[in-house]
């Protein structure tokens, strides 16, 4: 049963659907705990599209794992809180936590061909994951084929007799979609949904999931590196660098005033964004760290243009600046453009 | 700049079911053209680029030039001599002038040589026993800036990136005068990815090489290549400067791809060509234009007529196949 926010609809400001707080986790593995995620504190407020974006290894698929509790064994989360609703997923009972995912909480995932069960039609696997309604076999399946429309299949009455093989890459993601989306989430998490299509089909793929999270009204935690859908499809983005969310923000912020030295080089990698032709493309010096063991300073401070003493000692807080955005950088509070 | 390899009407056809199969289904016609009547050529030290979707014909295109896979019908003449009908050994001193960089860096490697013989291999198939292969080895990671002790690592103990490297060293071990890069730069994360495209343009520079680069991504052929060729269904849409193309783009599919290129702004205005559909099928190739089914500016005269290849009036070099050109 659905039942509507109350506190949604009075004047004082709601609560954020998911709020993330302090939240570490490491991975045991036989040369000592991998430290994947430090701190991560991140909100998604009801309705809006967060992006989360960094290069590989920075944690954000983890991150979106971890909410959806579908993490391998030795994945120990050392503190923190997830709070959904206002409950903390990471208290509750495996089973309540379990009774959320394909009702509250839905998920769409980076590999299309491997996401769906290869051995079963794709009608079964519709009426499946609305196992949580209480509404007839028949009823389930008329909604499946009203979804499967929507999401652009041609035809869906005839072919969701089909399987996963009869489909091709791009018809897969949009069955995703419609899977995911058909038990009507508070919110979505979407990782990497695009990474594994081609270019046009990309561009179909986020203006589908823009249209339709307009249409529901779910919030959509979309995790991606690629920085082109990022600007498009969100509202709100968090920058993550080897485990931690380094900036985050309202998404021309991001943008237009990057405050993290990591996001700007990040941004000044880009090609898409060099307008003059070059052939010699901005690079970050040296490598992503290694996060065994414990660090020390500012985590980007190796690899940082404008590290300086501080930043090899204190591990930096998260300063706000302006009205949503916030970084962990010296440099913004050395620079007295931390609002307080 | 004088030729290198030109390219002339090349086919390749792979059959898709078994002759019994297709008795069966009542398929009469159960091959694929892959790629289908493609000509162009490369000057010395050139950049080509063919950009296209999976599927489109890339790869194919390359691996036939380099051998890997037998053309059906067209020629392929480098530097002056026809190699597309030559055996295997009468082939193989071109050869040596080619490389192909493949597209999955780890995969290509294989995990139980170290960097050292992985980096000897090409002159071992080559017959040149009286090298040094330490030292070459200790030569070929300087020149793609990785520290020499790494030639006594295996591919696992590589990140993406310094696979990358290592398979450009192999790549450009017998200073070939033509490079073939298969997705030199996907699943790499931007920053690396600038690395690895600056390493190759120095080295492009530095020995004057010619670089054929298969990539989807826009970006890349953009800042990388002097010409580019747009594929779709084994065919070229559109060849031409990349300048040009990117400036003023002709062909409706070219339009499409050039605008599917999200501009990493928030506030950029929109002006995107959503494409209706996925590509179609090969083993349904639509009648007339190949585009027509999913293009805007479809006429009737589209869906009959297979439109030949058109020049720009000002750039004899910048080709299309379209009725309409924008």
């Amino acid at each position: 049963m659905r039942h509507e926010d109350p506190t949604s609809h009075s004047s004082a400001p709601s609560p954020p659907l998911l709020e993330i707080r302090g939240l570490d986790l490491d991975f045991g593995t036989p040369r000592g705990r991998v430290h994947a995620l430090r701190n991560i504190s991140l909100n998604v407020p009801a309705a809006q599209v967060v992006g989360i974006v960094g290069e590989s290894g920075s944690g954000k698929s983890t991150l979106a794992y971890t909410v959806m509790g579908l993490l391998p064994q030795n994945a120990v989360v050392t503190a923190g809180n997830i709070l959904f609703e206002g409950r903390d997923l990471l208290e509750m009972p495996s089973q309540t936590r379990r009774n959320l995912l394909g009702n509250r909480l839905s998920m769409i995932f980076q590999d299309p061909m491997t996401a769906l069960n290869p051995v079963r039609t794709i009608e079964g696997q519709m009426i499946d994951i609305q196992h949580h309604e209480k509404i007839s076999r028949s009823e389930k399946r008329s909604l499946a084929i009203q979804m499967l429309h929507r999401v652009g299949i041609p035809d869906p009455q005839s072919r969701m007799g089909g399987y996963p093989h009869h489909f091709s890459g791009g018809m897969r993601q949009r069955i995703c979609i419609a899977m995911a989306l058909l038990v009507k989430p508070a919110l979505l998490i979407a990782d990497e949904p695009t990474t594994a299509l081609d270019a046009t089909l990309e561009v179909q793929i986020i203006h589908l999931l823009k249209d339709l999270q307009k249409e529901i009204g779910c919030s959509v935690l979309f995790v991606s590196h690629h920085l082109g859908a990022v600007a498009e499809l969100c509202d709100r983005v968090a920058v993550m660098y080897a485990g931690e969310v380094v900036e985050q923000g309202g998404v021309r912020d991001i943008f237009h005033n990057p405050a993290h030295p990591y996001t700007r080089a990040l941004l000044e990698c880009d090609p898409g964004r060099i307008r003059q032709k070059t052939r010699t493309l901005p690079t970050i010096r040296g490598e992503v760290p290694n996060l065994l063991g414990s660090k020390e300073g500012c985590i980007f401070q190796p690899r940082c243009p404008q590290a300086f003493g501080r930043c090899t000692q204190d591990t930096p807080i998260e300063y706000r600046i302006g009205v949503e955005q916030a970084a962990r950088c010296h440099l913004l509070n050395e620079k007295g453009l931390v609002s307080r | 700049m004088s030729g290198l390899l030109r390219v002339q009407d090349l086919s390749v056809r792979f059959r898709t079911m078994g002759s019994l199969k297709a008795l069966a289904t009542g398929t009469k016609d159960p091959y694929i053209d892959a790629a289908c009547g493609v000509s162009f050529d490369i000057r010395k030290g050139e950049t080509l680029a063919l950009v296209g979707e999976s599927g489109s014909g890339k790869s194919t295109i390359a691996r036939t030039v380099i051998g890997l896979q037998r053309a059906t019908s067209g020629s392929i003449i480098f530097d002056g001599q026809e190699i597309g009908a030559l055996s295997g050994s009468e082939r193989k001193p071109y050869l040596r002038r080619m490389a192909m960089m493949f597209q999955d860096p780890i995969a290509s490697l294989s995990p139980r040589l170290t960097v050292r013989s992985l980096l000897g291999e090409p002159f071992r198939i080559h017959g040149l026993r009286d090298i040094d292969a330490a030292a070459e080895a200790a030569r070929l990671l300087r020149m793609v800036g990785l520290p020499e002790d790494f030639a006594c690592r295996y591919p696992h103990q590589l990140s993406g990136g310094q696979a990358r490297r290592v398979g450009i060293a192999r790549a450009l071990a017998l200073n070939p005068d033509l490079l073939i890069a298969d997705e030199p730069t996907a699943g790499l994360d931007v920053s690396v990815q600038g690395e690895v495209l600056n390493l190759l343009a120095r080295l492009q520079n530095e020995l004057g090489m010619a670089i054929l680069i298969i990539t989807h991504n826009l970006n890349v052929v953009r800042h990388m290549t002097d010409r580019m060729a747009i594929m779709y269904l084994g065919r070229f849409i559109e060849v031409g400067s990349t300048e040009l193309i990117f400036e003023h783009p002709r062909h409706p599919y070219t339009q499409a791809l050039l605008a599917a290129n999200p501009d990493p702004d928030p506030d950029a205005v929109l002006n995107r060509i959503e494409l209706k559909g996925e590509v179609p099928s090969l083993m349904r190739r639509p009648t007339g234009c190949e585009f027509h089914t999913r293009c805007r500016y479809a006429q009737d005269i589209c869906r009959r007529v297979f439109p030949d290849h058109s020049t720009s009036s000002d750039h004899t070099e910048h080709s299309f196949r379209c009725h309409f050109p924008a």
